[in-house]
């Protein structure tokens, strides 16, 4: 199993010295949104269609609020399914995998994209979707990892696609962990309360604060800065290059080089 | 491609925000009768989704459907109750009646929002009197229409029910 480490560098680092060393003024809670909404959509590295369709942009306090808020919204942990190779949270809540081909009929799938056993979409994603359609099955998917990915291609207008979440957290931010659902359609929920119940001053230093990094790190920021690095490591030690920054396959194995490009603050 | 992408940043900067959304409501009654089931239809905004006998000792009714964002009107028509359908056996009275156990809607159990936001009217026959509204009132004993006011999207209805709006 890959022991994945968040990549860190000193500009991410200094990015946090900033907002605790600057005072701040505080931002009404549409500008933050609005803000991070833009930077979401922003990528260049990824091609990434269908915002249009998700209507519905909310706050979040990172991706496993949004997991939460979608099992919340389900009523519970039976009343939806995920795939196998899935984000460890869901065996922790004891929800197991069911294999394509087998999910049942109606019933909400939540899956994680980019997964990063592949660092990619999934291999079956294609047939993941041909399954949904012909199931009525919706997808919600947790992108956590799409800030640290490129060459991800994903049509959010799809229509069994009903909501996606996205954080900011993987450009080393677990400190303030802050993202956006995108949804076509609202249902009462933990995300749905947080931006449609306690409207006023519900954490607004949370908020402005990602908008603060946001406003300072570019969208794509990690394979702006450290392609070649990767390209170079990937080539001298025969790795096959990935779609995430800080994972490359070698001997068909998932590796993960946060430490070789340098970025792992632990190692320092 | 370049043109496309700038196209379709374009459009996300003037999306909206959706003007509906389907809704999943779920019904829970119950009925006894001796001689023939209670009759109830269910309407929004006077198109009926249900109409049919209550047969068994629980029914469950179950219909999806599309609403705009704006005001709503849920009314059950219970009907079927008639004087032959009460009697008296070994002193004890038994009679027709339907009850709505359980209201969900998007899979959210409205309880005490149907107790306090719902009504229903009895229809009373000749020997039957009564208020002529009754608050909250879920056991149908009379015929009667059934009647809740609501309003789409659903979370923000039910939002404003919490915050004492409505």
């Amino acid at each position: 199993m890959t022991n994945w480490m968040i990549p860190n560098d000193q500009f991410l680092s200094n990015t946090k010295l900033y907002w605790y060393d600057q005072s701040q003024n505080c931002k009404d809670i549409d500008t933050n949104k609005n803000v991070l909404n833009e930077w979401f959509q922003s990528t260049k590295r990824n091609h990434i269609i269908g915002w249009e369709s998700m209507g519905c942009v909310d706050l979040t306090m990172g991706c496993t609020h949004f997991i939460e808020s979608f099992i919340i919204g389900q009523n519970g942990i039976a009343n939806f399914q995920v795939l196998p190779d899935e984000y460890a949270y869901y065996g922790f809540l004891g929800k197991w995998g069911t294999e394509v081909g087998e999910l049942e009929p109606n019933k909400p799938l939540i899956i994680t994209l980019p997964n990063y056993n592949w660092a990619d979409l999934r291999p079956d994603w294609n047939a993941v979707l041909l399954e949904c359609e012909q199931k009525n099955i919706n997808i919600h998917i947790d992108a956590a990892w799409l800030t640290l990915s490129k060459d991800i291609e994903l049509d959010l207008s799809h229509p069994c696609i009903q909501s996606i979440g996205m954080g900011i957290s993987k450009y080393s931010l677990q400190w303030n962990r802050v993202g956006l659902r995108y949804s076509k359609q609202r249902k009462m929920d933990s995300i749905t309360i947080f931006n449609k119940f306690y409207i006023h001053n519900v954490n607004d230093n949370l908020y402005d604060c990602a908008r603060f990094c946001a406003e300072r790190i570019p969208r794509d920021y990690m394979w702006d800065t450290y392609e070649e690095l990767n390209t170079n490591l990937c080539n001298q030690n025969n790795w096959k290059q990935t779609n995430l920054i800080h994972g490359v396959w070698d001997n068909n194995e998932m590796r993960c080089i946060t430490n070789e490009l340098g970025l792992n603050p632990h190692s320092k | 491609m370049w043109l496309w992408r700038k196209l379709r940043s374009l459009i996300v900067i003037v999306s909206k925000e959706p003007t509906s959304e389907l809704i999943e409501f779920k019904f829970l009654f119950s009925s006894t009768y001796w001689h023939s089931p209670p009759q109830i239809e269910i309407l929004i905004d006077n198109k009926v989704y249900y109409n049919d006998m209550l047969c068994d000792d629980l029914n469950t009714v179950k219909f999806i459907t599309r609403l705009d964002f704006t005001d709503h009107k849920l009314q059950i028509l219970r009907t079927g109750k008639t004087i032959e359908e009460s009697r008296q056996v070994d002193g004890e009275w038994e009679t027709q009646s339907c009850s709505l156990e359980n209201l969900s809607v998007n899979g959210i159990d409205l309880r005490n929002i149907l107790w306090s936001k719902s009504k229903f009217v009895p229809m009373y026959d000749h020997t039957q009197s009564g208020d002529a509204v009754i608050d909250g009132e879920c056991i149908f004993g009379y015929n009667g229409t059934w009647q809740l006011n609501f309003t789409s999207p659903f979370y923000q209805y039910i939002v404003n029910c919490v915050r004492g709006a409505r």
